[in-house]
């Protein structure tokens, strides 16, 4: 009985200490921030755009503002993509039928879902290994998938993992010829969550390399999206183009 | 006079300048779109598409037209996002309808071969009585 007593603070403080990881434990809902995106277009030019990033799962809300090089709302809907130039009071409404790829998603993805969403787009994991100080993990395409999309999706994908921070992110296809590869950088900390403030994307296609990098400021997560961003729509007064894809 | 015959040729001067950047900008749409185009539509699938399904594939292919990525109209100003969007769309439904009518033909040229070789097969037979 004495044993029972004595034992009992430390069961009560190990409940309360795995209580309050339970409770840190929550979830990125809404992330916003700041983005400037650098596109090579040759080695000596360079095209860039920046804006604000609005993104939130609860409410449903993915919008991006870019105030440069012209000022241009895109607001995402599902399976709608309305573009608005406030400037220019033009207006499109793009219906797809399928949801869009998202720009900017390759940073929330690593952050959100543990194999970067790979397991949702039907890449099966292969293998894990440690290799110095990474440790890298090899997903493939499912066969059923491959045979239908295997010009359009790569075969294999490497995820580079630091301590839990993923760093690069490579696709490669069924030859182990790389199709893309993206490097993760200066990641900031959020709970148990990293967010890299930095993404080079290097893109091959038919002998050709592209390269995008992508900065992140001023990140805000769990944030609650101002009111004029939730309402944010194209006034009823300027003409839209419709286009169905 | 001479001050507005100087005034005419720096405008005219500065219009040709002028005229093939906004001119290359909106081939840039064009041409960018293209690219795009050729490197995100299947020609496996659209292949297939006519292999298996024939005419039916061929017409669906110039029916369907791909969808340009959110991310190619980011930046861009509306008169591009107009040029990019229909290039991309008229070239992606190129690309379908040639790679369908390949499958259609090769779907064909297979039954043709077969056909002769069955023909062929109960001619012999024929004759061998």
């Amino acid at each position: 009985m004495k044993k029972k007593k004595y034992f009992l603070p430390f069961i009560i403080l190990s409940i309360l200490i795995n209580l309050n990881i339970l409770y840190s434990y929550k979830g990125i809902n809404s992330i916003i921030c700041n983005f400037k995106k650098e596109t090579f277009l040759s080695p000596l030019k360079k095209e860039i755009v920046k804006g604000r990033i609005y993104y939130s799962s609860s409410d449903n809300i993915f919008t991006i503002l870019v105030n440069y090089p012209v000022n241009q709302n895109l607001i995402f809907k599902g399976k709608i993509m309305n573009i608005y130039y406030p400037d220019k009071k033009r207006a499109f409404r793009i219906k797809s039928k399928v949801p869009f790829i998202l720009p900017f998603f390759e940073a929330f993805m690593g952050v959100i879902e543990e194999d970067f969403g790979l397991g949702k787009l039907g890449y099966k994991f292969v293998t894990g290994k440690k290799k110095k100080n990474l440790f890298l993990t090899y997903w493939e395409l499912k066969p059923e998938i491959y045979k239908k999309l295997k010009n359009v999706m790569p075969f294999k994908f490497i995820l580079g993992k630091d301590k839990g921070k993923l760093i690069f992110v490579e696709s490669q296809d069924k030859n182990g010829n790389l199709i893309s590869k993206l490097s993760l950088k200066k990641h900031i900390k959020y709970k148990i969550f990293y967010f890299p403030r930095e993404i080079i994307n290097i893109k091959v296609f038919r002998g050709r390399t592209t390269k995008n990098i992508i900065y992140y400021s001023n990140i805000k997560f769990n944030s609650p999206i101002p009111d004029k961003i939730k309402n944010l729509k194209i006034p009823d007064n300027i003409p839209v183009k419709e286009v169905e894809w | 006079m001479k001050s507005l015959k100087l005034i005419l040729i720096i405008t005219l001067i500065m219009s040709l300048v002028s005229l093939p950047v906004f001119v290359y900008s909106q081939t840039g749409a064009v041409a960018q779109a293209k690219i795009d185009a050729n490197k995100h539509v299947s020609k496996f699938l659209w292949f297939g598409a006519g292999c298996l399904f024939g005419l039916i594939g061929v017409g669906a292919a110039y029916l369907i037209a791909p969808n340009p990525p959110a991310s190619a109209l980011l930046g861009k100003d509306a008169d591009w996002v107009t040029l990019y969007t229909d290039a991309y769309r008229s070239e992606g439904k190129r690309i379908q309808g040639k790679y369908a009518i390949y499958g259609c033909l090769t779907n064909a040229l297979v039954y043709i071969v077969y056909a002769v070789v069955v023909v062929a097969t109960t001619t012999s037979t024929v004759s061998s009585y």
